[in-house]
């Protein structure tokens, strides 16, 4: 009941970034020659897996905070959190739940985003082969679960609004240091989207994957540690 | 087993500076229907967060049935034999009745559908409202509904009439003693209401400055505690030092009230000894017990 309890609360979010996810596509089809130039300079790809990192920061979990579950504003969002922790159940899991739905709904957004990427930019098509595009898609989803976890993380201890800013200037902070501050592009968690991109490279960037993994990994304990000995 | 559903014994707590409890000790036997008194601000709601598991004490312990509430596997069974209804009354404004109590019943394997559908009868609880559009008493009636058929053996109640009209009340009221009575349910709930308090509960405790300051059984209160009035027919003259016993002295013009905790017998003596007094006593209300210790505290 957990499960219906996280959907209730993330559906019309997730409704909200597939009908985004859906016009950046439209609006960034172009079926021009020009664009097969473009993809060389890694850009392409990040337009559209863009929305996926949109969709990661706006579906990042509440911890085991009671989300708004439609558009009006709703009024008891904060103090319903007192019934869900009085139910039988830990805090890890109320917390587990809540993650992995959201979680699933950032990677059903990052399909259709990659998908949407495939169909509507010919110049990806004419440069690589659909299994670099697949691979693509699962090296940048981990690079979108990094930010889902930041998101996370900062909803432990922030309020919606303030976790949603918090996770994009922490996102853009870490990209404009690692632009200047040489590192392996194996090494580069955010090149994955481009330079370090399957797309360009051909090759899956693992040393990559494996330091988003132990990101994500990392932040999503430190957030259970403290939903666990947090007061409320 | 312990005899007692809940026991703290020297609870401390403190939230940037401020003591909200300063060794509070607590026990509840079970099968009660126990009433927890206090001013705002003197220390309930942190005690009953305590109690849930919701925050931890600086000092002190507290047990539910010799269990030590908080997360884990052990906090979630033992959230399993409570009931609990929060002090703001809220739960998912986005699901109807019937939802949020086919969300809740999973949860707990000892759920009673024939109280479920009694108390959406009594409480007249609309099923398909949103709970967004019900208003705070009716969202009072459902947060009892939910916390009692699911079987629970206490019931943790934070001001569970807040927002009750005096007909709902009647009948929340009636409802907590008749399941006290079948069920043996321990009730413990918080309120303002002294004269709801005095109706239903065997046992209470009054709390000030985080600190219980009376506390027993009912009954034994009012037979222990007795209001003596000594009118002095010329008026009341310099300091008078009373016997053993006597707790809240109040002057007022030519008559001395006196709340007596004991030697009772001896006080009246005493003031019957003094020249032209007209000595009365009189059993006390729940109201003056509390109202006595909050002005001498």
């Amino acid at each position: 009941m957990l499960w219906l309890k996280a959907w209730y609360e993330t559906r019309f979010r997730l409704l909200l970034v597939v009908v985004a996810t859906l016009v950046i596509s439209a609006v960034a089809s172009d079926s021009g020659p020009a664009s097969a130039n473009i993809l060389p300079k890694g850009l392409e790809a990040t337009t559209l897996i863009g929305a996926s990192v949109l969709a990661a920061i706006m579906l990042a979990g509440a911890g085991i905070k009671t989300q708004p579950a439609g558009f009006r504003p709703t009024k008891g969002l904060h103090g319903s959190m007192y019934y869900t922790l009085s139910l039988p159940v830990t805090r890890s899991r109320l917390f587990s739940v809540r993650v992995s739905l959201g979680l699933a709904e950032t990677a059903l957004v990052h399909v259709l985003a990659c998908c949407a990427v495939w169909l509507v930019r010919p110049g990806i098509r004419l440069n690589a082969a659909p299994s670099d595009m697949f691979r693509h898609g699962v090296a940048a989803f981990f690079c979108v679960a990094a930010v889902y976890s930041l998101g996370v993380f900062f909803a432990t201890f922030l309020d919606d609004l303030y976790q949603t800013w918090a996770t994009m200037f922490t996102v853009m902070a870490a990209i404009v240091i690692l632009n200047r501050v040489p590192l392996p592009p194996s090494l580069d968690a955010f090149l994955v989207l481009s330079r370090a991109s399957p797309l360009i490279t051909h090759t899956m960037p693992w040393f990559a994957i494996a330091t988003l993994l132990g990101l994500s990994a990392m932040l999503l304990l430190i957030s259970v540690r403290i939903i666990r000995s947090r007061e409320y | 087993m312990t005899e007692f559903a809940i026991e703290a014994v020297g609870l401390r707590k403190s939230f940037k500076g401020h003591e909200a409890l300063c060794g509070l000790h607590l026990t509840v036997p079970q099968g009660c229907i126990f009433g927890f008194l206090g001013r705002n601000g003197a220390g309930k709601t942190t005690t009953i967060r305590i109690l849930m598991g919701l925050a931890k004490a600086d000092q002190g312990s507290a047990r539910i049935f010799g269990m030590a509430p908080g997360d884990g596997t052990s906090g979630a069974a033992l959230l399993r034999r409570i009931g609990f209804v929060t002090e703001d009354k809220e739960l998912y404004p986005y699901m109807t009745v019937a939802e949020i109590i086919r969300f809740s019943r999973p949860f707990f394997p000892k759920w009673r559908g024939d109280l479920e559908r009694r108390y959406l009868n009594v409480f007249d609880l609309p099923p398909n409202k949103k709970i967004s559009d019900l208003s705070k008493g009716m969202r009072s009636k459902l947060m009892l509904l939910l916390a009692i058929s699911h079987g629970a053996e206490l019931l943790v109640l934070d001001e569970p009439t807040d927002g009750l009209d005096p007909v709902a009340l009647e009948e929340v009221l009636r409802e907590l003693v008749a399941l006290s009575a079948s069920d043996g349910t321990t009730i413990f709930f918080s309120s303002h209401q002294l004269a709801e308090v005095e109706q239903i509960a065997d046992q209470i405790a009054i709390i000030d400055q985080g600190r219980a300051i009376v506390g027993g059984a009912l009954e034994d209160l009012k037979r222990r505690y007795q209001r003596i009035c000594v009118v002095f027919a010329d008026g009341v003259r310099g300091d008078i030092r009373w016997a053993d016993g006597a707790e809240h002295i109040r002057r007022e013009g030519r008559m001395v009230s006196i709340l007596a905790g004991r030697n009772v017998e001896a006080i009246m003596a005493q003031a019957r000894s003094l020249p032209g007094t007209i000595v009365e006593r009189y059993p006390v209300t729940l109201k003056e017990l509390f109202l006595d210790h909050m002005r001498a505290n």
